[in-house]
């Protein structure tokens, strides 16, 4: 019986194929719209990391003075000192832990036809690439005793081996980096996560650094740091900024299990108390505080006044369609009422026409799916393209952010989402239309006109 | 003219469909109009004016090797801005520690009292207000005595800008006054002049027009602002680095931006939103003349019979036209009245939730006429034929 309601559904809606055409088309377009607009929103603030979610943390402390000049001071600093990131090595706890930040660092390549230029370093432990599963394409991190004691060995992505070195596996080499020698110790893929959730100090979709050196090479001294600083302090040296209470790093770690939470919880304590007995930290209840990175991404509220507004007004939009198609469909109907008191006339109950009209709004919500699916699909794509134009315009300085439409993978496109709403959004418009033709008596139509 | 009367009476017999094309047209003002609002308040943003020649305006930044003495890289800042003054078309140069415009910068609660404001700080050499391009309109510019050679000095002159001087000294009393940081409070800077107008760093910041300047020169600056003729801005900028590097092999040039790139990499999202705004509303408009057209179609079609019968007792073809029209406008005229009163408590909601003005009422009259020509247009096109029917309909007994 389904079948044979499926093939007079078909036929009805061939039958005034202008109508039918028109109503799928309107509600693809009321459907791709929202679903267009709530993709934008969910790659935007999307989290690299989902994978490994709940082992991650970033770590903050309030070392801030409690008051300064009678301003009382509460937010929490994004980041922290330089003495805590040494101070907080001390701890065998997590499986991985990295203190971070950016210098801008002069590259001059060793082949003369090549302009010394500068880059952007992301200054960092070597755990960086096993906390957040950087790929390496030929070597690998540098040796665990660089973090301790300054030696002079870099990571690098292809793209910048292709620039500086013209490809190939490089691992041995030497770099000069602020008229220092470097050597390569490994070089990974192109690798810059969207948004940037391991800074979230500055801008959210900048790209990522394609030189990496290790962390205590801080500590020889005079590196140009070009991330957020802030905090208290006025320094006028780099080795002041050193030992000052001014905030410029990021921390993370990882930590597999909860035990392994509740102990770090508890060495981080007893280090805010041995650091209180040293004069910092002089505050009633200096906290310490580990979010993992979609904690981290929702506390930064990486997200846009503009992109909310789209939202709201998508699902407008897709409310106007959704009156549009009524209309057509009532029109429809009524149009085909001829038929339907045809039916009643020779023994359809209310409930066979009712289920013959649910079943041909179904067919409109399945083809309005599909088309609707394929238009977000195309709208993306086109979104995506333009983005890549944009880019390629800023590319050459290479702390240049990337668009923010740059996020989406090719394939991204919120499938359940867009059934839903296809479903919702025919079956709620056709209610109206549909009670209204249920209701036609039989005799009218029977009538010669 | 047909009669309201019985246009409105037919009406009334069609209820459910009248009153869906009544609340079509409602929302789909409601919306039109939000969304020009939208679109007009986000123009506003970008055409901000700047305070500063864009055109005439780039910036760019080097590097110096890390082995040279502070004295020796003094001397190439120097001798930086002595090459690019002497560069034909250059108006100015000047030394800068951060650039207005580009997204990052330095910035510090200052206080008067107890009144605070947050402000952009801006430090350059004695030319910085002329290679700015700003209007003093208060007080005098830097002098070469004025300029501070010791990084660790926290005095200074210093001129800033309208916007800030008239929330720390609502009396207009600036001049002269010295302003600290709120913070630490070892900043003493004495303000000895007032420009118009500038935008600072952060585009989207609340503090964007606050801006403390004061001249200083030191080994550690790495930017510079030049400001040219603006026919000659391009060739400059196309020629600088090769310049620069060929006067002094130990530079690393870091790359340079105009005042218009900066603007344009910041306004890129806020244009591409302004672009898709008007994508919706303008496939919103094709969707409603399209669902127009279709049921005015479908109207004349089963109406044919009395169509017929209305000519044969009579009516001219432009009555019947009329008549269509009419009808529209009727339902139409409800339509926009009741889409008037979701518009504006659209608009109060966008209000209250996003930083927004709210809807005018002239925007709001725009939006109404051009949906309502719309409508009307595509009502036209079914009213035309059913103006063609033959008065032999009426005769026929099918």
């Amino acid at each position: 019986m389904f079948l044979y309601y499926l093939k007079i559904g078909m036929l009805s809606l061939k039958r005034t194929p202008l109508l039918s055409s028109l109503v799928i088309f309107i509600m693809s377009i009321g459907i791709a719209v929202p679903s267009l607009f709530q993709s934008i929103n969910d790659a935007w603030s999307a989290n690299p990391m989902e994978d490994k979610d709940p082992v991650l943390f970033r770590l903050l402390l309030q070392n801030s003075p409690a008051e300064v000049n009678g301003t009382v001071i509460t937010d929490l600093p994004l980041q922290i000192t330089f003495p805590d990131s040494r101070g907080l090595r001390q701890s065998k706890i997590p499986t991985y832990q990295a203190a971070m930040t950016k210098a801008s660092m002069r590259v001059r390549p060793q082949a003369p036809d090549i302009l010394p230029f500068s880059a952007t370093a992301r200054m960092t432990d070597g755990d960086f690439f096993a906390l957040f599963d950087v790929p390496f394409i030929h070597g690998g991190a540098w040796p665990a005793s660089s973090d301790d004691i300054a030696q002079r060995h870099t990571v690098i992505t292809s793209s910048f081996n292709d620039r500086v070195f013209g490809g190939g596996d490089n691992v041995g080499r030497q770099i000069s980096l602020d008229e220092k020698l470097y050597t390569v110790s490994g070089i990974i893929e192109d690798w810059s996560p969207l948004p940037q959730f391991f800074d979230l100090t500055g801008n959210p979709l900048a790209a990522t650094e394609e030189i990496f050196l290790p962390f205590s090479n801080l500590e020889l001294g005079d590196f140009i740091l070009s991330g957020n600083i802030s905090g208290f302090d006025r320094v006028s040296s780099f080795q002041e900024m050193l030992s000052s209470e001014l905030v410029w790093i990021q921390y993370w770690v990882q930590l597999d299990s909860p035990e392994q939470k509740l102990s770090y919880e508890a060495f981080l304590s007893d280090y805010i108390s041995e650091q209180q007995a040293i004069g910092r930290f002089q505050r009633e209840n200096p906290e310490s505080v580990l979010m993992t990175p979609s904690e981290w991404i929702e506390f930064r509220k990486v997200t846009d006044e503009r992109l909310e507004m789209l939202i709201l007004l998508g699902f407008l939009f897709l409310l106007v369609c959704m009156v549009n198609s009524s209309s057509v469909i009532l029109a429809k109907y009524l149009k085909s009422a001829n038929e339907m008191g045809m039916r009643r006339a020779l023994g359809a109950g209310k409930t066979d026409i009712y289920f013959q009209v649910m079943v041909e709004i179904g067919l409109i919500a399945g083809f309005s799916f599909l088309l609707g699916s394929l238009l977000t699909k195309i709208f993306i794509t086109l979104l995506s393209s333009y983005s890549l134009q944009v880019n390629l315009e800023a590319l050459g300085a290479l702390d240049k952010s990337i668009n923010f439409f740059n996020l989406f993978a090719p394939g991204a496109s919120p499938l359940l989402l867009i059934l839903a709403i296809s479903l919702a959004g025919t079956f709620l418009m056709a209610l109206y239309p549909s009670f209204r033709i249920c209701r036609i008596q039989p005799s009218y139509f029977l009538k010669a006109h | 003219m047909p009669e309201f009367r019985p246009i409105f009476l037919s009406l009334l017999h069609q209820k459910g469909r009248s009153l869906l094309l009544i609340f079509q047209i409602a929302l789909t003002l409601a919306i039109t109009s939000n969304t020009f609002n939208v679109v007009q308040t986000s123009l506003e943003r970008i055409n901000r004016d700047t305070g500063m020649p864009d055109n005439e305006i780039f910036n760019f930044s080097i590097s110096t090797s890390s082995e040279l003495t502070s004295e020796e890289q003094l001397q190439i800042i120097l001798d930086t801005i002595a090459l690019v003054k002497s560069i034909p078309g250059v108006i100015n140069a000047s030394i800068i520690n951060a650039i207005p415009l580009s997204g990052s910068g330095t910035g510090f609660p200052f206080k008067n009292g107890d009144q605070i404001s947050l402000s952009a700080l801006f430090s350059g050499s004695e030319t910085i207000l002329d290679t700015l391009g700003v209007e003093l309109i208060a007080g005098r510019n830097f002098n070469a005595e004025d300029v501070i050679r010791d990084r660790n000095e926290t005095n200074s002159v210093t001129i800033i800008t309208q916007a800030l001087a008239e929330q720390l000294y609502p009396q207009g009393d600036a001049l002269g006054k010295t302003i600290t940081d709120a913070m630490s409070m070892d900043l003493r800077y004495t303000i000895i002049g007032i420009i118009k107008h500038m935008q600072g760093p952060w585009l989207s910041a609340e503090h964007v027009n606050h801006s403390v300047i004061i001249p200083a020169e030191g080994s550690t600056f790495s930017r510079f602002l030049v400001r040219t003729e603006a026919e000659s801005r391009n060739r400059i900028m196309g020629d600088i680095e090769a310049l620069l590097v060929q006067n002094n092999g130990d530079i690393v040039f870091n790359g340079m931006s105009s005042n218009e790139e900066l603007l344009n990499e910041s306004y890129a999202p806020d244009k591409l939103f302004i672009a898709v705004l008007l994508s919706i509303s303008l496939v919103l408009l094709i969707i409603t003349a399209m669902s127009i057209l279709g049921i005015g179609s479908y109207n004349v079609i089963q109406r044919t019979f009395q169509i017929g019968v209305r000519r044969a007792l009579g009516a001219r073809k432009y009555q019947i036209v009329g008549y269509f029209m009419v009808e529209y406008a009727l339902l139409a005229f409800i339509g926009l009245a009741l889409g008037s009163v979701l518009a504006l408590q659209l608009s109060r909601l966008i209000l209250a939730n996003f930083s927004m003005h709210a809807l005018s009422l002239s925007l709001l009259s725009v939006s109404c006429l051009f949906i309502y020509l719309v409508g009307q247009a595509s009502v036209l096109h079914p009213a035309l034929n059913a103006a063609k029917i033959s008065p032999a309909i009426a005769t026929r007994s099918d």
